[in-house]
């Protein structure tokens, strides 16, 4: 299911120039089909400068999002790995991330559930970090 | 530590979480009343039918329903509002004080009688029993309110305009402050200004053209002095939406406006107090008076109505009155924050000595039972962090304090949606694994119910965590998966449980 729900929105890049940069990337697909509005990524980037970038949920691994009533129209999940992780406001690095956009918030449960069984899986992990395709990856998450 | 000021803070922080997210209300209030009333900036008729309805409805029933939600979530909102219309109807002045006790006393009301009941509903008629019960208890608590309260403001104005009326004859105008600021607050200054200071106003401006009286409870320096304060020293929301509440407060003349601000922090009312008084002692000083009542009390009425010659008095007055209550009030808010940072560092203090009682009591008893090794591997966590952070140390401290079984884990941050959501999922999991089903659900931080003994968050939403569950159980991570204090907590759960 989170695999069906990533498909045409995995991408891989060498380098991201800075967070801000690397969580556009991220969300471009999300808006283009029409997931988010463009403002979604505004909010995000004023959550941060609000919150912090606590959507670091482990080391290496960022998921940008923020409430729905910023512009989300539906669900979707859009995925980012960069060869060369990105260092956040907070110091940290980042190498993947995972856009997240949730109408509400019970639907994709399920689906954050799965993830959060794979970034548990160290086996996963490691296949995530020699992935080199958004095939490749995609199957991780199959 | 003083316990009694903790808990002072604590009611505090639950004060400001009731006003906080209705300033937008009050703005666009402000707004309204400083463009269209008829004194206003563009008198618009049409418009100003908007203006009482919602200072008497909507202002304080949001801020019940928000101090309802508070205590018992959605439910302890409805519960809340309709309490509180009681109060409004039965009454014919803005019940803001009324509101922010009747909406939590409605909602606790409500949560005791859900609790009494827990468990012995049919399953099946959960709704129509829930919704029924909150009918009833409701149609009980709105008769109540509404029985008691006209008789009670009645008695309070009448307590108000007895206490003016002798302070006036002392003939010491300053200490007049001690009643109009509560007074004003209160939303009983119209009793005071139309029924005991226009007409005193007036005599003496038929004499000599001018009055004092017109102005001891509507000089807008004190109010300044407070919002300013705010800006400089004030923290988060309440610091960002102080600029607008100035110009609509000062300029515009609603008062109304720098209300919330006391409502947050109710001590702030010495420093209005103070600065209203210093600001009608050099009134009397410099023998200034307006030629009569400014309505709405803005710096621009009050200097249409100052007559010839009084610009220097009246000018002084204002401003020594803004710079008095900016002084205290920057006071207040500082030593609120710095009471903070004490309480902090005695919370530390305390996890390092509970750190010390632990290893000796592992000294004295090697073959010491395991709950005292438990106790100790927890307290040994929670003092390290302690010296590393903030909040790690009250958790610790909290932590011993709490022996009941937990039985419900909420994991919130900003959305309620991501984070909190993975969080949750992920120790669901690991419990599951341990053969434990406990009640694991996430929120945004607003939206914890009160049923959750231990909170997880983010370390950055420790403040906004704390504001919003004054007293809960806190515990602090870096990352929502895989934290180390995440392990300890499932330790914990799968010790009780064992």
């Amino acid at each position: 299911m989170l695999a069906e729900a990533l498909k045409n929105r995995i991408q891989i890049a060498d380098l991201a120039q800075d967070w801000k940069k690397a969580i556009e990337i991220v969300i471009r697909p999300l808006q283009e089909d029409g997931c988010v509005e463009a403002r979604y990524l505004d909010a995000i980037y004023d959550n941060v400068s609000v919150n912090g970038d606590y959507f670091i949920i482990m080391p290496g691994f960022a998921m940008p999002h923020t409430r729905s009533e910023n512009g989300v129209l539906k669900n979707g999940l859009s995925f980012l790995k960069l060869r060369t992780p990105v260092v956040f406001s907070s110091g940290q690095e980042v190498s993947y991330l995972m856009g997240v956009a949730a109408a509400n918030a019970d639907d994709h449960i399920d689906l954050l559930a799965e993830l959060a069984d794979i970034l548990m899986d160290d086996k996963a992990m490691e296949q995530l970090e020699q992935a080199d395709s958004a095939e490749q990856i995609l199957e991780i998450f199959r | 530590m003083n316990k009694g000021r903790a808990k002072l803070q604590a009611f505090g922080g639950f004060l400001t979480a009731m006003v906080i997210p209705n300033m937008g209300a009050f703005i666009t209030w402000g707004f309204i009343t400083a463009l269209f009333i008829s004194t206003g900036w563009i008198p618009n008729e049409h418009f100003n039918q908007l203006v009482s309805p919602m200072l008497n409805y909507l202002l304080p029933l949001l801020l019940a329903y928000t101090g309802g939600t508070l205590v018992y979530g959605q439910r302890g909102g409805v519960a809340g509002a309709i309490g509180t219309i009681g109060l409004i109807v039965g009454s014919d002045i803005a019940m803001f004080l009324g509101a922010m006790i009747m909406g939590p006393l409605s909602a606790w009301i409500m949560k005791k009688f859900d609790k009494l009941i827990d468990g012995k509903i049919p399953t099946g008629f959960e709704m129509i029993v829930n919704n029924f019960s909150l009918g009833i208890i409701c149609f009980g608590i709105c008769l109540c309110s509404f029985s008691f309260i006209g008789p009670l403001i009645v008695q309070a104005n009448g307590l108000v305009s007895y206490l003016i009326q002798q302070l006036v004859k002392t003939g010491f105008l300053p200490i007049l402050s001690l009643i109009n600021e509560p007074a004003k607050v209160l939303f009983l200054n119209n009793v005071i200004d139309q029924g005991i200071y226009y007409p005193l106003g007036m005599q003496q401006a038929m004499e000599t053209g001018k009055s004092i009286y017109f102005m001891v409870a509507s000089n807008p320096g004190a109010g300044l002095g407070l919002l300013l304060a705010y800006c400089v020293f004030g923290k988060g929301e309440a610091k960002r939406t102080a600029p607008g509440a100035i110009i609509i407060h000062f300029l515009g003349g609603i008062h109304e406006m720098y209300f919330p601000y006391v409502l947050m922090n109710p001590l702030l009312i010495v420093a209005m107090i103070l600065g209203n008084g210093a600001g009608t002692f050099i009134f009397s000083l410099m023998d200034v008076g307006l030629a009569a009542g400014p309505s709405p009390g803005s710096v621009f009425a009050y200097l249409m109505l100052t007559p010839k010659g009084n610009f220097a008095g009246v000018l002084l007055g204002v401003a020594v009155a803004a710079a008095v209550s900016f002084l205290i009030a920057s006071f207040i808010l500082k030593a609120s924050k710095s009471t903070g940072d004490e309480e902090l560092e005695a919370s530390k203090e305390r996890s390092r000595a509970m750190k010390q009682e632990g290893k000796d009591i592992l000294n004295r008893e090697l073959a010491a039972t395991e709950k005292v090794q438990e106790k100790k591997a927890v307290q040994d966590a929670g003092a390290e962090k302690a010296e590393a952070g903030k909040a790690e140390a009250e958790q610790a401290a909290v932590q011993n304090a709490v022996s009941e079984k937990i039985t419900n884990v909420a994991f919130a941050c900003d959305a309620g949606l991501g984070s909190s959501a993975m969080g949750a999922s992920a120790f669901k999991k690991k419990l599951k694994t341990a053969g434990i089903d406990i009640t694991v659900k996430h929120y945004a931080i607003e939206r914890v119910p009160e049923e959750a003994q231990v909170v997880v968050t983010h370390e950055n939403l420790l403040d906004r965590a704390k504001m919003s569950m004054p007293g809960k159980r806190i515990i602090t991570i870096k990352n929502f998966l895989g934290d180390p204090n995440i392990d300890l907590l499932v330790q914990e759960i799968m010790d009780q449980y064992k």
